[in-house]
């Protein structure tokens, strides 16, 4: 398979690589352009080749739940509210009718329920079952204008924030979760309001929400700023 | 004379001596050794820290693009295939350019040989 020499070159590569990287050197500046171009191919090729915004991702049994299902958040503890019921969603940006929506208003909207695997960017995948409201409802009902492309949404955990690009946004399976396994959504999860789509991977959906926005140019967000990929489709 | 001896000699004169190898044992070596890297480069991507640039990240990134590229046609024929499956291909269809690109070699390097 491999003879002597090559792996001789290979140890010889992987060794000068171990030796830069312990060194501390990541590439830098030198290298961050080609970097960013070929993570913009990939997200090309994730929106454009194969996102369908009519392709549903597959839903499981609610036999099939896993039993837990890891929680992160950036805060050094669990973020929580200190007054619940002060708790509004702001939605605005390019829309005719800015809303303040409180949890009581999202509920009363059209529900959507289904089970479905999850996928982190760091490996693991776990099943669970998510209730909340279409977040093409919510568009409609603030009046979304043409100009919109993107949506960036803000959470209240230091910070936290991501943008999608609004033909993922408008998915029939892109849902604002205030519900989760039949109950309401709990703090570990992002409570009171959470994010959620089957077809992007974990930490695209931003938890403990504040604010969503629709916008004309595309919008950063706290890991994509910082290298990982800005679609994250599965 | 044995074997050896014989290899020894035939690369003393400049003959180039082809490796006899399994080209299915060439396949699924390198589609463990594409899994492997695939899990090393996930275990990487917990591992190391974000840092200011985000360069680490976007290169075992970029790594995961290219182990992913055979399986573009499958997972456009099956878009609703899971992601597993999807790198398992991806694995085996790195593990099939390979093998053809192995007999591709030896019938050239065979051409070669047959016009000195």
């Amino acid at each position: 398979m491999i003879d002597r020499r090559a792996l001789l070159r290979l140890a010889a590569g992987a060794g000068t690589a171990s030796l830069v990287a312990a060194c501390g050197w990541d590439g830098g500046n030198a290298v961050r352009p080609l970097l960013l171009d070929i993570s913009r191919f990939n997200d090309w090729m994730g929106e454009k080749v194969f996102f369908s915004k009519n392709r549903l991702a597959r839903e499981y049994p609610i036999a099939e739940r896993t039993a837990g299902l890891p929680s992160y958040f950036i805060s050094p503890t669990m973020p929580m509210l200190e007054n619940p019921g002060a708790w509004r969603l702001q939605v605005g940006g390019l829309v005719r009718e800015p809303q303040s929506l409180s949890l009581d208003q999202l509920q009363a909207m059209p529900r959507t329920s289904y089970t479905v695997k999850h996928h982190c960017v760091e490996g693991w995948s776990a099943i669970a079952t998510w209730h909340g409201v279409p977040l093409s409802a919510v568009a409609e009902r603030c009046g979304m204008l043409p100009q919109a492309r993107y949506v960036r949404f803000d959470s209240f955990d230091s910070g936290y924030s991501n943008g999608w690009d609004l033909a993922s946004a408008m998915h029939p399976q892109t849902i604002l979760a205030y519900g989760m396994n039949d109950n309401p959504l709990p703090p570990t999860h992002g409570a009171p309001l959470r994010l959620y789509s089957p077809t992007k991977l974990g930490y695209k959906m931003t938890k403990y929400l504040v604010s969503l926005t629709f916008a004309a140019e595309r919008p950063g967000g706290y890991w994509e700023d910082q290298g990982y990929p800005w679609f994250g489709g599965v | 004379m044995n074997i050896a001896d014989t290899l020894k000699r035939i690369e003393a004169a400049g003959g180039r001596v082809l490796t006899p190898r399994t080209n299915i044992g060439r396949f699924f070596g390198v589609a463990l050794i594409v899994a492997v890297i695939y899990f090393v480069g996930q275990i990487l991507f917990v591992a190391i820290p974000v840092s200011g640039t985000g360069n680490p990240q976007r290169a075992i990134y970029l790594l995961f693009f290219i182990i992913n590229l055979p399986a573009v046609p499958f997972r456009l024929f099956f878009p609703g295939a899971s992601p597993e499956v999807a790198l398992a291909v991806a694995c085996f269809g790195w593990g099939a350019v390979f093998y053809l690109g192995g007999v591709l070699r030896r019938r050239l390097s065979a051409r070669r040989l047959t016009r000195a």
